[in-house]
């Protein structure tokens, strides 16, 4: 295995983000969104600014610290970083969708694939992480992901989002799958992130581990549009899931 | 807004590096483990909730049901995965007990028989000066001791090998048989008379007691031979109740046992014992000869042939 510069900054030559500037920044963001009214333009279009910035400045952290590491950490970066830069896209394309009304109506909109394409890179960069930090388990860690995403969709679709389809009148397949992958992948990502922090995991991984946790119990502003209020309503299952855990 | 905070997180972790270790860290705690099936992510517990709720508010969907039959194909797969996992890592953790004890045996190697074939070539360079110099009786006696110091680095080096061999199972003859080979040896490079009375087998004895045995016995070979001017040596064994015992006695003079003489190894026998859960008992008197006797408990049980003769 490659060795890596544990324990020090990067390289040199990459600028250092001063992490105080961009909390600070998203402290203030997040205050302003608390103090506006509820239902607010603003308030929406601060929440898809700060969504699509966040997901912007994750790939290009990620992807720009690739070439400075090396081995499986490298690896890592890289899947995560791409894995970020398709979930970008499709938070990018929703908006578009929802701005100029392309995509609204067809089988499959842009949008949904570059979230397929984004979530199996991220599940992929969090199963290299498990195999990094156990031994031996990476197999049945895939296995219990793929039963947690079943047990979790099957759960969220009974209590919340079948109930919410058959009020909206909404039945199809492609609603379906649209509004339960999210939660059913961010689920499997929960777990993934749970099975490294539950190694003998060093402090450097903390925050990261946070930024996943976070991530993924937090309802995303832009899910799918299979919900006629918005987000919020086709965002529980998430939510649910991210109390849970 | 905290998905937000996860992304910038996420971001922020690539400034620094993550850290990747340089080899695994071995199995998840299993109380994390408990946690996961009993815990809010747990598939098991989501559908007994799944199942209860339905059967209380009826009917249960079909997919509920679907996502019962996977649920099972799951867990049966699950088993046979972890059960394989188990086997490999047992597997492998007795590889690298077996690597370790080589290294260990290795270094021995290199401590005893290196410094004994360097003060066997001192102890030749020294003879052939002394009968340049004309001095040839006392060169013979460099040379006899010379001799005798190759015979013992012989003795020696069999020591580590037998016990590798034993560890890597490659060992033809069983703990009975390879005592016996070594007692007659044993008389052929020192003169001390043998005789042996293993009346017990030895051969039920896994392959770490074999290892463990052959090496407490070497080494008390080793004892009678440097230290206890014996003229004969016994090796006995006996079945006593559920307790193996194996022992080898001298008639030479014996010593204290509250103040052992030192270079004995009579620590390093005890605690070799003692990792095959067996115990070492040395029991001396002084001008009455020495026993050294290994017992092996929680054998099958079988009538007490020895009686008195301990």
């Amino acid at each position: 295995m490659q060795g890596s510069d544990a324990g020090r900054l990067r390289d040199p030559r990459v600028p250092r983000i001063p992490p105080v500037a961009v909390l600070a920044l998203w402290a203030l963001g997040a205050l302003v969104f608390a103090v506006l009214p509820q239902g607010s333009e603003a308030k929406s279009v601060i929440a898809t600014v700060f969504s699509l910035s966040a997901a912007a400045f994750a790939a290009i952290a990620l992807l720009g610290a690739t070439p400075h590491a090396e081995g499986h950490e490298r690896a890592f970066l890289q899947l995560m970083g791409w894995g970020m830069v398709s979930r970008f896209a499709g938070n990018a394309l929703w908006s578009t969708s929802h701005l100029f009304g392309f995509g609204v109506g067809t089988l499959v909109a842009p949008q949904d694939v570059a979230y397929a394409i984004s979530y199996p890179l991220l599940v992929g960069a969090m199963l290299h992480l498990v195999a990094l930090v156990t031994r031996r388990i990476t197999l049945v860690t895939a296995l219990d992901a793929g039963a947690v995403m079943l047990s979790v969709g099957t759960l969220a679709w009974y209590f919340v989002l079948g109930p919410v389809a058959a009020d909206a009148g909404l039945g199809g397949a492609r609603e379906a799958v649209v509004t339960l992958s999210q939660p059913v992948c961010d689920a499997a990502l929960l777990f993934l992130g749970l099975v490294v922090a539950s190694s003998r995991v060093k402090p450097r991984f903390s925050m990261f581990l946070i930024g996943v946790s976070s991530r993924c119990c937090s309802p995303t502003p832009l899910t799918s549009d299979f919900a006629p209020s918005g987000p919020t309503r086709s965002a529980t299952g998430q939510r649910c899931c991210g109390l849970s855990a | 807004m905290l998905w937000a905070l996860g992304m910038i997180l996420l971001g922020l972790t690539s400034t620094t590096s993550l850290g990747m270790p340089n080899q695994n860290f071995g199995r998840i705690q299993p109380w994390r483990i408990i946690l996961y099936w009993l815990g809010p992510l747990s598939p098991p517990i989501h559908f007994m909730i799944l199942l209860l709720w339905g059967a209380m508010n009826p009917p249960l969907p079909i997919y509920v049901l679907v996502g019962c039959a996977l649920l099972l194909l799951y867990m049966a797969l699950r088993i046979g995965l972890v059960s394989s996992v188990s086997k490999r890592l047992g597997q492998e953790r007795e590889e690298s007990v077996r690597e370790k004890e080589q290294g260990r045996l290795l270094y021995e190697l290199h401590d005893t028989v290196k410094q004994n074939v360097h003060g066997i070539s001192l102890t030749l360079r020294a003879a052939i000066v002394t009968e340049r110099r004309g001095d040839r009786e006392k060169a013979l006696e460099m040379f006899g001791r010379a001799l005798g110091a190759a015979r013992e680095a012989e003795f020696q080096i069999s020591r580590p090998y037998d016990e590798l061999s034993a560890l890597r199972g490659e060992s033809p003859p069983g703990a009975g048989d390879f005592l016996r080979q070594r007692l007659e040896k044993f008389e052929e490079y020192f003169g001390v008379k043998t005789h042996d009375d293993l009346q017990a087998s030895l051969e039920e004895l896994n392959p770490a007691e074999t290892a463990a045995l052959k090496r407490v016995f070497v080494e008390a070979f080793w004892n009678v031979a440097k230290h206890s001017g014996a003229s004969n040596m016994y090796l006995e064994s006996r079945l006593v109740g559920s307790v193996l015992i194996v022992r080898v006695r001298d008639d030479g003079h014996g010593f204290d046992t509250e103040k052992p003489p030192p270079g004995l190894g009579l620590r390093y026998m005890r605690r070799r014992a003692g990792e095959v859960g067996a115990d070492l008992d040395v029991i001396s008197t002084q001008g009455r000869g020495t026993a050294v006797q290994v017992r092996f408990r929680k054998r099958q049980n079988i009538p007490d042939p020895w009686r008195d003769d301990l």
